[in-house]
């Protein structure tokens, strides 16, 4: 039997030491049982096949195709992108097997958050959180954008030249609608709105869960009196051109004004929280059916100072800003359970007393000005909803990081004076994109 | 064939029973409560369907991993031990050089241990994430079988590509 450590096991030695033979060949027989019955292979039909032509050596590498499935589907996309899928052909189909990128999805956590600046010079960049810090780096696109939404590491935005050519209203129909995955650099065309005269608009990136397709909604304001909203959808590799869903007139009008905010997408639901509007709105963008419910802003009964509401994990939440004693502010976050029937639950209160000296030396020049313990707004959860990071809306300054677990907080790179100009969202690179990986094909037959 | 031992061994069973696992690499030995040794999948479908002799054969696992696999067994199987004890003792096993965490994987999975496979698999990921690919090669112990030109066309998808609507 093979005594070296990194010998094969995926076809153990027959097993030479005869009295042990029943009880190995036993203990072989299960290990395949175990592995027939493990939900997470699904490739391994795929990879045979992806193998056939190559010679045995070259394709059955040590360690047995579903460890390195375990393996590689815990690596980070850009790692898998950028160096993982030059290891070997075998690595290569796999990272690019869509059940591989599907499992991989479902794994992944947003590590970070996307921003984009509402000034020059508009540089799309990820900050990336580790324990301690923030690396920021630049995402790439292929000309100057202008984001809208982001959705499992997929980015919906407009042409920035449309922007900054006209601004007005009519010429809105005119824009360029994209959706790109910049890792793995592929970009898709929106088809044309078709859509004119609306008055307040967004645009909004979501999954539906069974289909595994991504839809674009569109929601605006028919005219300028708020009175009339109306909502469109085009699904991405699908659909040739918008189509209108017909449910969204059962509304009455205090939710109207909601629509004019633009929505958070999560797990195949759009969100439209907004402050203290007493209501959320939730669509499921698969059944295309809308729901609604109280926020915790009703829920906890006044005497808050602000609300925002975030995608946190894979759920909507919302922290709720209590001022207590001078000098002490505190968060209550509560957890949407359910999408649909909109029961809330409060998972931590976060405390900060801004008199203690450790507290003082991580806020350090944040607390000059008295208005500033106000204007904290937390603007994502990342890291599997770990850590909250927040910006002072009031004046130039650093990001915070908060783990809520460990109460651990750092601030990392700035944020300019002007912070509604600019885009937030949790974020992470992934493998995803909207039509079946189309895959490098081996051409020869088995040599 | 199962259910008969099965009232027998509750009868008979006040005081713990043991199995012996023997590595047939080292043939080194390991007596263990047969509670901790049933958290491997494969060891329990053998002594369900009453496979099991008195010393349990474990082929290509060395005795030096069946220690680092029953000890995690054994912090697992003890119910008075929190969560944060759990993922530090889990934490201790892992943190061991790529190779032994290669032959810990493979353990992990021929004796069908879900939640080690798993520490071990995110140790290893942890561990390659930083690496160039010429080193994770040579760790894994894998050929570059690409040629040329295929390697020129996988470095190609680093161009951007733009698709129309259908």
């Amino acid at each position: 039997m093979a005594a070296s450590t990194s010998a094969s096991s995926s076809s153990p030695a027959a097993p030479s030491s005869t009295a042990a033979a029943d009880s190995s060949l036993h203990l072989i027989k299960q290990m395949n049982a175990g592995k027939a019955r493990n939900g997470n292979i699904k490739c391994r039909k795929f990879q045979s096949t992806a193998c056939s032509n190559r010679k045995k050596k070259s394709c059955v590498p040590s360690l047995p195709e579903e460890i390195v499935f375990f393996i590689l589907v815990r690596l980070p996309a850009d790692i898998l992108h950028n160096s993982a899928q030059y290891v070997c052909w075998q690595w290569y189909s796999m990272i690019h097997n869509p059940c591989f990128i599907y499992e991989h999805l479902r794994r992944s956590t947003t590590s970070g958050f996307f921003i984009q600046h509402g000034t020059l010079p508009y540089t799309p960049c990820f900050a990336e959180l580790g324990k301690t810090n923030a690396t920021v780096t630049e995402v790439s696109f292929p000309f100057p954008i202008e984001v809208l939404a982001t959705c499992d590491g997929l980015v919906l935005f407009r042409d920035r030249q449309n922007r900054d050519g006209l601004p007005l209203f009519r010429d809105r129909k005119n824009m360029t609608i994209r959706v790109a995955n910049p890792l793995i650099k592929k970009v898709v065309t929106v088809p044309p709105l078709t859509v004119q005269g609306y008055h307040y608009y967004s645009f909004s990136l979501a999954w539906a869960r069974s289909t595994r397709e991504y839809k674009v909604v569109f929601t605006y304001g028919s005219n300028l009196g708020l009175e009339d909203f109306d909502c469109m959808v085009v699904t991405l590799g699908k659909d040739h051109a918008w189509k209108l869903i017909n449910n969204s007139t059962k509304f009455p009008n205090s939710f109207r004004k909601l629509f004019r905010y633009c929505p958070l997408s999560e797990g195949g639901f759009l969100y439209w929280a907004y402050f203290d509007f007493p209501f959320v709105v939730t669509l499921d963008v698969e059944s295309e059916m809308f729901y609604e419910f109280p926020s915790p802003a009703v829920l906890c009964g006044g005497g808050y100072t602000s609300v925002h509401c975030l995608i946190r994990g894979k759920s909507l939440s919302c922290m709720v800003q209590f001022l207590g004693s001078p000098g002490i502010m505190f968060w209550d976050v509560w957890d949407l359970c359910d999408p649909m029937s909109g029961e809330w639950k409060k998972l931590y209160r976060i405390e900060w007393d801004f008199n203690q000296r450790r507290s003082r030396q991580v806020f350090k020049g944040l607390l000059s000005q008295p208005a500033v313990k106000t204007a904290f707004a937390p603007i994502a959860w990342v890291n599997n909803g770990e850590v909250v990071l927040f910006c002072v809306s009031c004046s130039r300054g650093p990001y915070i990081a908060y783990n809520v677990k460990t109460g651990e907080t750092f601030t990392f790179g700035s944020h300019a004076y002007d912070v509604w100009s600019y885009f937030w969202r949790d974020y992470a690179y992934s493998l995803v994109w909207l039509t079946p990986s189309s895959l490098i094909t081996r051409g020869r037959g088995g040599s | 064939m199962a259910s008969a031992p099965e009232n027998e061994k509750n009868a008979s069973a006040p005081e713990k029973k043991t199995l012996t696992l023997k590595s047939m690499i080292n043939n080194e030995e390991f007596v263990v409560d047969e509670h901790v040794a049933l958290q491997s999948v494969t060891i329990k479908n053998m002594v369900d369907s009453d496979c099991a002799g008195d010393v349990i054969p474990v082929p290509t696992i060395s005795g030096e991993i069946l220690a680092l696999v029953i000890e995690y067994c054994k912090n697992h199987a003890n119910p008075s031990a929190s969560e944060d004890d759990l993922k530090k003792a889990d934490a201790g096993i892992v943190a061991k050089d790529i190779y032994t965490l290669i032959d810990l994987v493979l353990a992990a999975n021929f004796l069908d241990i879900k939640g080690l496979l798993e520490v071990t698999s995110q140790k290893i990921a942890d561990s390659i994430k930083d690496l160039p690919h010429q080193d994770v090669r040579e760790i894994f112990g894998v050929e570059n079988d690409y040629t040329p030109e295929e390697e020129a066309a996988v470095r190609a998808e680093h161009d951007w590509a733009f698709e129309g609507f259908p």
